[in-house]
């Protein structure tokens, strides 16, 4: 009985980190957007020492 | 040589994204942009690119849902009552530890990718410390090396988009014997404001690497044409501009007014491409240009043999 549980809690545990990681796929970034989210965190941080 | 220095300045170290010129230290977590071996803040070695980071805590993380999975299934075969239990839990776990395995490698490269996301957000201040760290290094390393210095700045400013930062650069610029082989930059440098040694800058590279002498130049030439002009030789300058512009028919016809201005100014060799330019091309509207480079030719270059050569077209109706 114990077997079949584990089993089941395991299976349910694959599929929820399956979706999570899919869902995370659908939302991915790409090197060109995390250049840009750089540059543009970091000259606003300068702009507000600046201030 | 105005007590100008000769150096040799390293090339840039290239990166496809600029992102990928961060590092972070592994042992104390603080970020640099500089190229050096050891760690500045805490002087060890371990200073890892991004990308490396992120993909080691990701990995970390997706090794650590596989060990989950592994105990449970080990439970399940623990607990099984016989052997066809066992072997069922045996044979679930591995299928459904595989099947996570699967998941996990198909999709690690955008993980790693978002794992660089937030450690830009969740880490935002301790870049923004490390860069300012980097760049007080820069300041104290220019009493000694001026050449390492502006390298620094150099990379702090691939980054980093602050006037204060290119001004620097420029007077340690200002400072160097500039050579032709030297890899030298000017678009990155340009300014929002009026910078004298900008413009004498720009003065020298007209002569010794005018091809890096651009439209963002010339646009922030004529911007700021009064304040040159006032400058010491600041008509070299202007006159040296507008010689790099004749080096395209674009930038002539873009630029025409301005090298109607200093077109008496420019050396022989120039004004003979510009006169070729004007006299082969004569369907353009070149406005006031084409009457005073006829001007000049008359008054100057008449008689001279290398003007000869060239045939002015006639205008086509």
């Amino acid at each position: 009985m114990i077997t079949y549980v584990c089993l089941a809690i395991l299976f349910l545990f694959v599929i929820a980190k399956s979706i999570i990681y899919w869902r995370r796929n659908k939302n991915s970034i790409a090197p060109e957007e995390l250049d840009r989210r750089l540059v543009l965190q970091i000259n606003r941080d300068s702009d507000n020492h600046g201030q | 040589m105005d007590n100008k220095i000769p150096v040799q300045i390293k090339p840039t170290i290239k990166t496809k994204y600029v992102y990928e010129k961060l590092r972070i230290c592994n042992n104390c977590h603080r970020y640099t942009i500089l190229r050096e071996d050891n760690c500045t803040f805490c002087g060890k070695p371990g200073l890892l690119p991004l990308r490396e980071k992120a993909a080691a805590t990701v990995r970390r993380t997706m090794r650590n849902e596989r060990l989950a999975a592994i105990l449970i299934t080990l439970i399940s075969i623990f607990f099984g009552r016989s052997f066809q239990e066992m072997a069922i839990g045996l044979a679930g776990g591995v299928i459904l530890t595989g099947c996570l395995w699967f998941v996990q490698h198909r999709l690690l490269p955008r993980a790693v990718s978002r794992e660089i996301a937030r450690m830009f957000l969740h880490d935002r201040q301790r870049i923004a410390d490390g860069l300012i760290a980097n760049l007080d290094r820069a300041v104290e390393t220019g009493k000694e090396d001026k050449a390492r210095s502006y390298e620094m700045l150099r990379e702090i400013a691939a980054l980093v988009h602050d006037d204060t930062i290119r001004s620097l650069q420029i007077i340690l610029l200002q400072s160097f014997v500039l050579r032709k082989d030297m890899e030298l930059e000017l678009e990155p440098l340009l300014q929002s404001r009026f910078d004298p040694d900008l413009a004498r800058y720009i003065g020298e590279l007209a002569k010794i690497k005018r091809e890096l002498i651009k439209d963002r130049t010339f646009r922030y030439i004529l911007k700021y044409e009064h304040e040159i002009a006032s400058l010491e030789r600041g008509e070299d300058i202007l006159a040296g501009v507008a010689g790099a512009a004749v080096r395209l028919k674009r930038y002539v016809l873009s630029y025409s007014d301005f090298i109607s201005r200093y077109a008496r100014l420019l050396p022989k060799e120039r004004f003979l491409r510009l006169y070729r330019v004007i006299a082969t091309n004569p369907n353009e509207p070149w406005t006031s240009l084409a009457d005073e480079v006829y001007r000049i030719y008359n008054e100057k270059y008449q008689w001279d043999a290398d003007f000869q050569q060239i045939t002015p077209r006639s205008i086509s109706l």
